[in-house]
């Protein structure tokens, strides 16, 4: 997929964290993923993610995969 | 022993045992601390051969004399003089004989002192740049990117490698064989009329008499330097494996 198309994808972490009142740090701690790789996925600059990492955050955040990823149009 | 030299001894051993151990240990749980330690390994090594090329660089062009290791033509060890003869020792030699000298030699013309300091000068550019090659290596591999740039830094040293020790055979071997020539084609007259009239001639080249004698002009290519220049070629093929599988993952979560 190019970049462009990829950039298209907006991770809503920032959004769910705060609706649930977790910190980045916590979900860290939670799912296993390091603060970084959590930090690259919630500012959008993620390229791939893997379905283990899908599924440990929606459980964590109790959500499915269209509340934590949506396409933007346009 | 005296007491001096058994602490020296001791101290010395202490310190080679102390550099092993760490060195296995670094080895055994390879990670940062090995990374490191070639970092600076590397740092080291760049100085010291480029310290040790540039003072024989500088003996070659400009020193009294100069050590050269010249190839003979190997013939069997032995004395001629007309009128002696001379008993085998406990062991016959039935073939083979003394193939290689190397000697401390003064007087020698700019053409052999340039070619063996150009030698020494390929030998340290191609060393200076492989093991350059393996700090960066272990730079990248230290902020998370070993592959990148690696296939192309590795087949640029394999082919260095590769044109370099072709470089550096000829130019030391020509070297060595001029510097041979100029030492070892020694020829004289006798003055004594007796033992001339004896044998014969008033002129004799050395060689008549047993004198070592420079093999004819040949350049001896060093195969290991050559193979790892193949298994570099082939280790860069590996790398760019890598680095298609680093582009690939970069940014995966």
């Amino acid at each position: 997929m190019p970049d462009e198309e990829a950039g298209r994808i907006h991770c809503r972490l920032d959004e769910l964290l705060a609706e649930r009142g977790l910190t980045l740090t916590r979900l860290s701690e939670l799912v296993g993923v390091s603060l970084v790789n959590l930090s690259v996925l919630k500012n959008d600059r993620a390229k791939a993610i893997r379905y283990s990492t899908l599924t440990a955050i929606c459980d964590a955040l109790d959500c499915e995969v269209g509340d934590l990823l949506v396409l933007r149009h346009g | 022993m005296a007491l001096p030299g058994l602490a020296v001894a001791v101290l010395t051993i202490a310190i080679l045992i102390a550099v092993i151990l760490g060195a296995l240990r670094l080895l055994a749980a390879p990670g940062p601390g090995l990374v490191r330690t070639v970092e600076i390994a590397c740092l080291a090594v760049i100085a010291a051969v480029a310290t040790f090329a540039a003072i024989s660089i500088i003996n070659s062009l400009f020193g009294n004399t100069t050590n050269v290791e010249v190839v003979l033509a190997a013939n069997p060890p032995q004395i001629k003089l007309p009128g002696f003869s001379f008993e085998p020792g406990t062991a016959a030699i039935l073939s083979g004989g003394v193939d290689r000298a190397t000697i401390t030699v003064s007087g020698l013309s700019w053409l052999p002192r340039a070619l063996l300091a150009a030698t020494t000068a390929v030998q340290a550019f191609v060393t200076i740049t492989i093991v350059w090659t393996i700090r960066t290596i272990a730079r990248q591999t230290r902020a998370g990117k070993p592959f990148d740039r690696t296939p192309q830094l590795l087949m640029g040293c394999a082919l260095l490698l590769f044109a370099g020790s072709f470089a550096w055979a000829v130019l030391g071997d020509t070297g060595a064989y001029l510097a041979g020539e100029e030492a070892l084609d020694v020829s004289g007259w006798g003055t004594d009329q007796a033992l001339t009239s004896y044998l014969g001639q008033t002129e004799l080249n050395a060689y008549d008499l047993g004198w070592p004698e420079t093999a004819h002009w040949q350049v001896n290519l060093p195969m290991l330097p050559l193979g790892v220049a193949f298994g570099l070629a082939l280790l860069s093929l590996v790398f760019a494996a890598g680095q298609k599988m680093q582009e690939d993952t970069e940014g995966l979560i």
